[in-house]
């Protein structure tokens, strides 16, 4: 045959094979096939005991079995949070040799080897389960997903028939981590003279009351409540305040309204100032609040400003991810002038934390 | 030739490390964006909860199902005061998107374990990555504590307080409407456990208390007191606790006033009145004389009709002749339309009386105390030739009583 003739199918073959091998992803000659990965316990940053099976491609005898972690397909680095220093092996299956044990020498490269002198003859076909122990699971975002709650992290597993020479099958598997949903939230009292947010309080509250007491005409009392929230949820949280309705007096046409001086908004919160209404009931009192948390719009520096609290519920607290736990203030301000009608006001504070997973 | 290539096609083919990526065996994967939202966040409240996110593997969801747990992991206790028997049998058209048709609830199959599910034998078929909401109204919140009732507090405050308590709802999306194949996960698509947090009311109270400020001030002499039908302008100064209209000339009326303020937050208002409290030798003698016996008396009291506090009467001259019996005036307007100096009455006289308060000024609300809300109080003095001369003096009283 011609030579050149002879390079064209060689070269036609080539292509054909890595066409084959690229976009079929078949088993064949060479390749474990049927792996999986079964965490006991798929949190991350838990210890969880791997349990990894696959089947024989090729009748040979194994001496050494890889277990490369990695964090993409391709990617040998270590996931930060994988610890494998203090894998065990566990139960195996599919493997007869009494001589296995686990080589921990290439943990922080993400490496696991387990060997046996003695090596195991296997037949294409052969399911082979192995048990690695105490394995420290990457955090969530480490591997190939991130602003989720779970990650696919990749594992790419090889047989040899030495040492880590001559490898005999390879494959690349995926396994699972998983966040667990995860939520505190609590509302805590604030003592009077605690600086909030550039507000010196008057009053003491609780963490389910807040009582501004007896108030005098143009004089402003602050009171402040401390808020903590600690998610796991990817996608974060907003805690919202609202009233519920006003705060209205024992009179039910005697209420104290939301703040409203000149431009004052949630969306852009103004230095407080005195209620300037001329009819009674009619701005004639006011009830603002701040929040602390610059993670909310519009509040990244809001010191001493306020927003009107009212029935619209708005945002005091924000995170667009997951947080290990954060503490702000909201602080509340009311004043009345002269004419408000003297009663006894009251009304009701509803927080409502909503995390996205 | 063509064994020599057979060979190389072969070593080629053995040379090259081929690592078949093998996927991980399909299974039930994790609704992304889960969310719980309340209405009502209240512990132990009742409202409406809204169960949303996005599918991450899709299908044909002809069932759903909310089951509730106190913890996340590690035990299946359910809060048993979680109550869906108030939500409606069914849910569609504005209470659902992304997902079609009408939804049937069971509340009832394992409403021992709080696991509920939503049920629409045609399904929706939905992409990965698909939007998808239901809002369920009537749901009965868990309240806080220890118990299995309730949601663990999720963290006690620095006091020890349960301001909150959090619990967990795994919502799970079925190819199947039969309820028993959800109830054993078969058929699961996608999946989510998600937290929500009930929380306690803060009651939030003031209280504003009651305040009054009632002020006199002097009028200047020629200051326009033009509502009083007398003069025009004040005929002398006076201060906060006088009246000094000092000599009188016969037939020619002096007036002065008092401006009055009042800032209270009074609900329901208030009234000033005036009343004489000179201790004349007759009932009627505002002004008494040195001379006992000697004495002004209030206006228009011998008129054809006689002026009143209820019926004013323009000013006129006193014109009796017997001496100390209506042969002196002495009378009082406000310019306050309140009382009965309104209308026609507005710039008439009335006439000052011993031991009776008169309203001359009043609200029914609350008020300011500024300039423009105050009101003058004007009086007139005149006399006539039998008013026997003497240095006259009086005495009369304010009165401010808030309506709260």
């Amino acid at each position: 045959m011609h030579g050149g003739k002879v390079l064209k199918i060689f070269t036609a073959v080539l292509l054909l094979v890595i066409a084959y091998t690229t976009q079929t992803r078949v088993a064949q000659a060479g390749s474990l096939t049927e792996l999986s990965v079964a965490i006991s316990d798929k949190k991350p940053v838990t210890s969880a005991t791997h349990t990894i099976s696959f089947k024989i491609g090729t009748d040979s005898t194994i001496k050494q079995i890889n277990f490369q972690y990695q964090k993409t397909a391709g990617d040998t680095a270590r996931p930060a949070h994988l610890d494998l220093s203090n894998a065990t092996l566990g139960t195996y299956t599919g493997l007869t040799a009494s001589s296995w044990s686990i080589n921990t020498s290439s943990a922080a490269d993400g490496l696991l080897k387990v060997i046996s002198n003695d090596g195991d003859t296997k037949t294409a076909g052969d399911v082979i389960s192995i048990d690695l122990g105490s394995i420290i699971n990457p955090e969530i975002g480490e591997c190939s997903t991130t602003g989720k709650m779970y990650d696919n992290c990749y594992m790419g597993i090889t047989t040899y028939s030495d040492f880590g020479t001559t490898w005999v099958d390879t494959a690349a598997t995926t396994y699972y981590i998983e966040a667990e949903a995860s939520l505190e939230f609590t509302i805590s009292s604030v003592n009077s003279g605690v600086i909030t947010n550039g507000v010196t309080t008057n009053v003491t509250t609780t963490h389910d009351s807040i009582a501004f007491g007896n108030i005098s005409p143009g004089q402003p009392v602050y009171a402040a409540q401390k808020l903590m929230a600690k998610t796991s949820a990817a996608n974060g949280y907003v805690v919202n305040m609202k009233l519920d309705g006003y705060l209205q007096g024992l009179y039910p046409s005697n209420k104290i309204d939301p703040f409203a001086a000149v431009d004052a908004a949630w969306a852009s919160p103004q230095a407080w100032s005195s209620p300037t209404g001329t009819v009674a009931n009619s701005d004639t009192g006011w009830i603002g609040a701040n929040t602390s948390d610059t993670r909310v719009v519009n509040w990244q520096s809001a010191a001493g400003k306020f927003g009107p609290v009212s029935s619209t519920k708005h945002a005091v607290m924000y995170s667009s991810g997951k947080d290990a736990g954060t503490n702000i203030y909201v602080t509340y301000a009311i004043e009345v002038s002269a004419i408000q009608p003297t009663d006894q006001y009251a009304g009701t504070i509803l927080y409502e934390i909503t995390t996205t997973y | 030739m063509r064994k020599r290539i057979s060979k190389i096609l072969a070593l080629l083919l053995l040379a090259m490390p081929v690592l078949a990526y093998q996927a991980a065996p399909a299974k039930a994967a994790m609704i992304e964006n889960g969310k719980y939202y309340m209405a009502n966040p209240v512990a132990s409240g009742t409202g409406a909860i809204t169960i949303s996110g996005n599918t991450k593997t899709g299908g044909t969801i002809k069932g759903i199902s909310v089951r509730y747990y106190r913890v996340p992991s590690g035990s299946t206790q359910n809060p048993t005061s979680v109550d869906w028997s108030s939500a409606p049998a069914s849910i569609t058209g504005a209470a659902i998107s992304g997902i079609n048709g009408t939804w049937t609830i069971d509340k009832t199959t394992d409403a021992g374990t709080d696991k509920y599910y939503l049920t629409n034998a045609a399904g929706t078929a939905l992409a990965a990555n698909a939007a998808f909401s239901f809002t369920v109204s009537g749901v009965a919140n868990p309240g806080i504590g220890g118990t299995n009732a309730d949601c663990p507090a999720s963290n006690l405050d620095s006091a020890g307080n349960s301001t909150a308590g959090t619990c967990f709802a795994e919502v799970s999306l079925f190819t199947t409407e039969v309820v028993a194949d959800m109830q054993a996960n078969t058929n699961r698509v996608d999946y989510v456990m998600v937290g929500f947090t009930v929380t306690t009311q803060v009651t939030m109270t003031a209280t504003v208390d009651p305040t009054l400020q009632f002020t006199v001030a002097g009028i200047n002499s020629g200051v326009d007191i033009a509502d009083a039908g007398a003069t025009t302008t004040a005929s002398e100064t006076s201060t906060y606790s006088t009246l000094p209209f000092s000599y009188l000339t016969v037939g020619s009326p002096k007036t002065m006033g008092h401006r009055l303020y009042v800032k209270t937050n009074a609900q329901n208002g208030y009234s000033v009145k005036v009343q004489g409290t000179t201790d004349a030798a007759d009932a009627n003698g505002i002004l008494k004389g040195q001379y006992a016996g000697n004495n002004i008396d209030g206006f228009g009291l011998d008129l054809g009709s006689p002026a009143s506090f209820s019926a004013p009467a323009a000013w006129t001259s006193p014109t009796a002749t017997t001496a100390n019996v209506n042969t002196g005036y002495f009378g009082v307007n406000s310019n306050d339309t309140g009382t009965v100096f309104t209308g026609g009455s507005a710039g008439y006289f009335a006439p000052l009386e011993n031991d009776t308060a008169n309203e001359i000024m009043k609200a029914n609300g609350p008020e300011l105390g500024t300039l423009a809300l105050s009101h003058i109080v004007t009086y007139a003095l005149e006399i006539d030739v039998y008013q026997p001369a003497d240095s006259y003096t009086g005495t009369l009283r304010y009165t401010c009583t808030p309506q709260y």
